[in-house]
Formats: structure tokens, sequence, C-alpha cells
């Protein structure tokens, strides 16, 4: 029962081949650093120059404020950072993510391992560069605004939900990629165009009502949305979002599948 | 008990006329693609131990069948049965990053395989040590040479006890010496147990170290069988696609009317087989229908070795094209076989233009060449060498 709900959820092979996950994860996090003198401190290093640099400039320097009750916290540097540490975190891996099964034809063509190891690698790649930093983010919050302790433990369910629909988008678009170049390529110039369509950069309501809708066609929106409410206001995402995130997951999800399926016999044939 | 079956395999592929149909197929489920069979209905049962040696033309399927075997296609007919670690190395390396280092590769790559890192670090410096990397272990992947790479890749697929072996075309880049060593590793694992799958365009490594050979052609099966006979008969079609010099300038096909001149009888004597150091002779008798300046040519196809020797008149002295004139001649020479290894050969006796470049006309006959002291030799020609031994001592360490 559970191994079929697993594998429902393409996980079940994840698990099982986990410890190649783990050195595929670590591989791509090594060819970041090697050669370098700090070595895995490179890999942290950037997220941090630029927690610190919006901090300063918006916080510092501008002292831009925003409205406590609406959004839950008045430093926008807080509240932009909330929302575009995940968004890092998507866009790192849906970009890597769409065209990453061409990226690695040279192993998929010699050795046997499931192709969908291939996306969670560039999503759990993604995950494990940024997400730590987001616990920083938590312990200010804790601190200067209204965060609760028990709230870390809806953040990690609400970045697990995350990496989950990540994952489900790399797995759909590196198939298409494979099947037609393009796609890649195209995600890889439009897909950061996103940022600007979800509540990261400016709060939902400062949106006029009649092009809010826009921003719920982003799949990002409910998401962003959801680690406003658990870390600046320390409450549960509100149903709505959790019922849109959930419909997104299910979408993506069956369309996984069905590429999967159509695909499985000659994909690496297409690499 | 056998380790490695094959039922009935094959291996279709789609065609799309671009990637856009493809992607198009793939999102609305509608044919757009034509089917091309690259390897069809392959039955083979491979016993534990045994070597088998994969042969044929490119294209024939060959790395299809290695690629299905080691599971990184997907068969669309048959399956695959094996029991067993599975290891390969398909063309070149095995899963290596250029970025890593040799020795972090190899615990990567074993991952690949599904070999666990204590069980590397077990065999780390037998692996080590066969590869003759020595300190480029600790140099990026992306600095090795391209042997230095298949040595690496050979080293940790053998030493990591593989139950079936399967190696494509991978002794070719590697020099003599360590091609000897890998084929001295191969015996050394296939007699523990190993069941090897070898794909090689080296006839000679196929019958070296196979017991078995399957030829396959257009991804169908043209025998299966004995190494030898069927390295035979792929020889032996191998060269009657080739015919004399080349494809493209031989004219014998031509029809009848273009024929400047015209080969009627070759005789040989002895006419079918021939004692290694005999002297063979040829009579050719041939008709010119075209006066013009003619060359007479005679070659020498080994079997085994796919080798050819060639004598022509202008070449052998100095004496260029000869004259001739309508009418019938005969010609006869005679061939020294001292030289010659024992095996079956193909002659072919016949004219060519004054250039060379055309084969006017030539006929072909076989001959085996028997030695009476029954030494199998991989050389191609054995030298006739008066040896003078010396049994004085000359130094003393």
């Amino acid at each position: 029962m559970i191994g079929k709900i697993l594998s429902l959820l393409l996980i079940d092979e994840l698990l099982r081949f986990r410890h190649l996950l783990a050195g595929l994860v670590g591989r791509s996090l090594k060819s970041i650093y090697t050669g370098s003198m700090i070595g895995a401190a490179w890999v942290y290093f950037k997220p941090l120059i630029i927690i610190f640099a919006y901090y300063f400039v918006f916080d510092q320097v501008l002292s831009i404020r925003l409205d406590l009750e609406s959004s839950g916290t008045s430093s926008y540097s807080l509240y932009l950072l909330s929302g575009l540490l995940p968004w890092l975190v998507f866009s790192d891996a849906v970009i890597e993510g769409a065209s990453c099964l061409v990226r690695e034809a040279e192993l998929l063509k010699k050795t046997r391992f499931p192709i969908v190891l291939i996306p969670a690698k560039a999503v759990v790649t993604a995950a494990v560069k940024i997400f730590p930093l987001l616990f920083i983010i938590w312990v200010v919050s804790m601190i200067t605004a209204e965060g609760k302790l028990q709230g870390v433990l809806l953040l990690a369910i609400w970045m697990g939900v995350q990496i989950q629909l990540t994952y489900y988008i790399a797995i759909s678009l590196s198939i298409m990629s494979a099947a037609l170049r393009d796609i890649g390529l195209f995600i890889e110039s439009v897909f950061p165009m996103l940022l600007f369509f979800s509540p990261v950069l400016y709060p939902l309501d400062k949106v006029p009502a009649e092009f809010q809708w826009l921003l719920w066609l982003n799949p990002f929106t409910p998401i962003a949305e959801g680690y406003h409410a658990i870390l600046l206001r320390g409450e549960m995402p509100p149903l709505v979002e959790l019922l849109v995130v959930g419909g997104w997951i299910l979408v993506v999800l069956s369309i996984s599948h069905l590429l999967l399926r159509r695909s499985k016999e000659y994909i690496v044939d297409w690499l | 008990m056998s380790k490695l079956i094959l039922h009935n395999l094959g291996k279709l592929y789609r065609v799309y006329p671009s990637p856009r149909q493809r992607l198009f197929e793939l999102l609305t489920g509608r044919n757009r693609h034509h089917d091309h069979w690259a390897l069809k209905g392959i039955d083979l049962e491979v016993a534990k131990g045994e070597a088998v040696g994969v042969i044929g033309n490119n294209g024939a399927g060959k790395s299809t069948l290695l690629k299905l075997v080691t599971g990184t296609i997907t068969p669309t007919t048959g399956r695959v049965e094996c029991q067993g670690r599975l290891t390969a190395i398909l063309e070149l390396g095995t899963g290596f990053h250029p970025d890593f280092t040799g020795h972090e590769n190899l615990f990567y790559a074993g991952a690949l395989m599904g070999v666990h890192k204590h069980e590397i670090g077990a065999r780390y410096d037998q692996i080590v040590d066969f590869s003759e990397l020595g300190e480029a272990i600790f140099q990026p992947l992306k600095t090795y040479s391209t042997g230095m790479v298949v040595r690496l890749a050979f080293s940790l697929v053998t030493m990591v006890d593989p139950e079936i072996l399967i190696i494509d075309e991978a002794l070719a880049v590697g020099d003599r010496n360590f091609q000897k060593k890998c084929l001295a590793r191969m015996i050394e694992i296939q007699k523990s147990g190993t069941t090897i799958l070898f794909c090689s365009h080296s006839m000679h490594h196929v019958m070296q170290f196979c017991d078995r050979a399957i030829w396959l052609e257009n991804g169908n099966v043209m025998a299966l069988g004995e190494v030898g006979e069927v390295v035979d008969q792929y020889v032996a079609s191998s060269l009657q696609d080739k015919k004399l010099y080349n494809e493209s300038s031989a004219t014998t096909g031509s029809a009848q009317a273009d024929l400047h001149c015209q080969v009627t009888e070759m005789v040989l004597d002895p006419a079918t087989h021939i004692t290694r150091g005999e002297r063979l002779s040829l009579t050719l008798r041939f008709r010119v229908l075209k006066e013009d300046s003619y060359v007479l040519g005679v070659a020498l196809d080994q079997k085994e070795t796919m080798t050819r020797m060639v004598a022509e008149t202008s070449l052998e002295n100095g004496l260029p094209a000869v004259r001739l004139t309508p009418g019938e001649y005969s010609v006869s020479m005679a061939v020294e076989t001292d030289l010659l290894r024992a095996g079956q050969y193909i002659i072919y006796a016949g004219l060519l233009d004054e250039s060379l470049l055309t084969i006017e006309h030539y006929l072909e006959q076989e001959i085996t060449i028997v030695d009476s002291d029954e030494i199998r030799s991989p050389a191609m020609v054995r030298l006739a060498v008066e040896w003078d031994l010396d049994r004085t001592l000359i130094t003393r360490q």
C-alpha cells in the first residue's frame, strides 16, 4: 500500500536509489567549488551576500517600511527574503531541471538508473544550496516579528511541499526538452520573468484587485504566500492556498506520469 | 546454469521527421513517427564463464545489443535475463565526470554501477595499480588522455568482481601493452566464472578470447556459433564486399560491351592446398579486346587477419604497362610461400589499366596454405630468418 503510494508520487525509486541520489547531489555541489580554497563555503556565499545586500539597502539605507497589519512585518527586507529565497530554489531547480536530461545525456546513455533521479538531483541540489538560509530568516523573524517557535515544523513541511511541486515540474519539463531542446532554452529565458508575477517583490494586496488573478496563475504565488504566513505571521497557510498548491501538484504529477509513460522506452534515444 | 539469457530481443527506434514532431507526439499521443528496427529477434544464451564475441560492420546493431543487455536502453520486444552484478564499458568511459579526479570518479562511477563505496575502498589499491595511473589518479579526469580514461574504466569494471562483463570496443584505444594486460585480465576473470560479452572490430582479439561469436548484420543474426566458424563467415563476406582493391574502381560488373579485356582462365598448381614453402605457380589466360596498355596484377587476401598482399608488373621490376593488341594471351607467374602463414587465402589475378585505378577484369580462387609444423601464430607473415645462437656467456650479473 505504502509502496503503491510512493510509486504514484514518483518517489519510490528515489528512495531505492537514495545513495546514488546523494552522490549525484554531492557531485553537483562539489563541481561548484572543486579547485577552490574555501571549498564548500562557496555554496552558501552567494545567497548570504544577497541576504546581506537586501538587508543593508532596504532596511538600513532606504528604511522601507511595510504595513505591519497586512504583511506581518514592517521590515521590507525580511518580507522580501522570506519569498525570494524559496523563489531562488524554485527557479534554480526548474531551469536546471528543464535541461538536466539533455545535459546528463552521456551518463544516461552509459549507465542504468531511473531517469527521474536526474530532475530529482536538480531539485534537491537547489534545495540544499538555499533552504538552510531560510532558517536564518526564521530565526530573525522569531526575534523581531511575530514568528513562533513551532513555526519551524510548519516551515519544514512547507519546504517539502515546494520541493514536491518543483520535482514534478522539473520531470515534465525535462522530458519535453529531451524531445525538443527549445523547451529548455525557452524556460531558461522566460522563467525568471515569473518572479515579477508573484508576491515576492511586493505584497499581494498592493496589486490592483482586477489584476490579482494574474498572479494566481503562477504556481509560485500560493507557495510564496505560504512562506509569508509561516515566517512572518507564524500561521498555517490559509486553506485556499493549500488547495491551490494541492491542485497544482495533482496537475503536474499527472502530466509527469503521462510523459514518463509515453517516453519511457525512447527517452534515452532522444538525448 | 545459464548466466545471461536473451529472449527474442528487439529494439525499435522511432524515427521522427523533426524534433518538433517528437514533442507533438509526446504531448498529444498522436503518431508522428515511422519505425526502424535496429535489432530484431535476438536469442542468445550465454553460460556462466563463457565469452561471446559480437561482430559485424558498423551500424549492424552491436552497440544496441550491448546497451540492451546493460539496460541503458529498454527493449521493444523480448527480455534480458541476467543474474548477478553486471558491469560494462560502453564506448568510452562509464559515466565519469570530467571535473573530478580519477580518485573521486572511482567512487562516483562505482555508485552508478551499484557498487558501494566500502567495496571500492577495499579494492582501491588494486584498481589504481592496474590502471597504471600512479599520481595522475589525483588529477581531474579532463586532463587524462583517452587511453588513461579507458584504463581507469577498465580497471574499475573488472576489479569489482563482475558476474557479467560487457565490453564495447574498449581495447581499441589502449596501447599494445595495456591491451595485452586487459586481455590477460579478461581471461583471468573469465576463468573465475565471469560471463563476458565482448564487441570488437579486431577479429584477432575476438578469436583469441571468445568461445563463441554472434555476427550481426542490419539488426539480424547472420551467424551464431563457434568463434572460428563465425569469424570465417564474417570475414569471407566482408572480403566479397570489398572485391579486388576497392569496390568503386572495380568495373567487372559492368556490361560485357565495355570490357577492354577478359580473363578467361586461372590455373593454380597446386590447385587447392599448398604446403608452406612450396612454390605456387599460376597461369592466367586472357583475351584483349581493345588495344591499350595493361598492367598485370595478383593479390592475395589472408582471410583470418583480413590482410592483403599484392604484386603488379609495373611495380615489380620497373616494367611499365605492356602495350597489348587484341588477341589471346597467356602469362605465368610463381609465388613463393615461405613467408606466408598457414591459413585460408583468396587469390585474385587480372589486368589493370595503366594508371592502376581501374581493374579491367579478374578472376578469383580460394587456396589453403598448410603448415607442416602446425604452429598457430597470430602473425600475418612468417619471416625468413637465419638464426645464429651463440651459447657463450657474455656477461653475468
